[in-house]
């Protein structure tokens, strides 16, 4: 898949394949609350005073369920790269 | 449960990673709310207030619920994301709040293992108070007193 609006390196994977690195922060993208983080607080733009990446080079691990549409998962990695600064963000598509 | 006043649910989290030499990992969890550290003893585990909503400390104050006639239900699906031979454990103690006395503990885990689907083990247990432990808790991460 080709880079969001060159913002971001996108790494596709899929439960039981082996990520490249250990994510420093873990997203969902829930289908009504849209993007919470990993203890399923409904991320807002407060929130992501907390959840910025601490380096040029973090990466993100974005979870989604398995019925979400592809443009709405271009818009979470696009979110989550913008604001949250992310180099990269890991997409798992899977049990949620 | 009917309430005549408002119902809380304070809730406290800590979770585990356990690799796949079965050892307990160390990681920063990330939040809306601040970070916590994942627990590495799991006889001294890592307790996080579990709200979005400081001070305030009550679970449904910026989770996802429902009120209705007395009646709170709160919705809640905490991430576990294992990497190969990993397995997440996300360890919950809730504290129902009704008529302003905390009235059940549900203890509550959210787990998976690389390669299954996640799995929910929940018990709930009659309770009148707030641990010791849950109000320092709620001191020293700079949430009012639940009650």
């Amino acid at each position: 898949m080709p880079e969001a609006a060159g913002v971001a390196e996108l790494a596709w994977t899929a439960q039981g394949e082996t990520r490249v690195e250990t994510p420093e922060c873990v997203l969902l993208l829930d289908p009504v609350l849209g993007l919470t983080d990993i203890d399923f607080h409904q991320v807002t733009d407060e929130g992501w005073d907390n959840l910025s990446a601490s380096s040029p080079a973090s990466a993100a691990r974005l979870v989604v369920p398995p019925s979400t549409s592809v443009n709405s998962i271009r818009q979470a990695i696009d979110t989550v790269a913008k604001r949250g600064g992310y180099a990269k963000v890991f997409v798992t598509i899977g049990d949620v | 449960m009917h309430c005549s006043t408002a119902a809380h649910i304070v809730q406290f989290v800590n979770r585990e990673i356990i690799g796949a030499a079965g050892q307990l990992a160390r990681r920063i969890i990330k939040t809306v709310a601040g970070q916590y550290e994942t627990t590495t003893d799991a006889s001294n585990p890592v307790w996080n207030t579990d709200s979005a909503a400081k001070p305030t400390p009550y679970y449904e104050a910026a989770g996802a619920h429902h009120v209705e006639a007395g009646s709170l239900t709160v919705y809640d699906q905490p991430t576990v994301g294992p990497g190969v031979g990993e397995t997440w454990r996300a360890n919950f103690r809730s504290y129902v709040i009704c008529d302003k006395k905390v009235v059940r503990e549900v203890t509550w885990t959210r787990s998976q293992t690389s390669g299954e689907s996640p799995k929910y083990q929940v018990s709930v247990t009659y309770a009148d108070r707030l641990p010791a432990w849950a109000n320092e808790l709620l001191k020293a991460q700079g949430y009012h007193p639940a009650l």
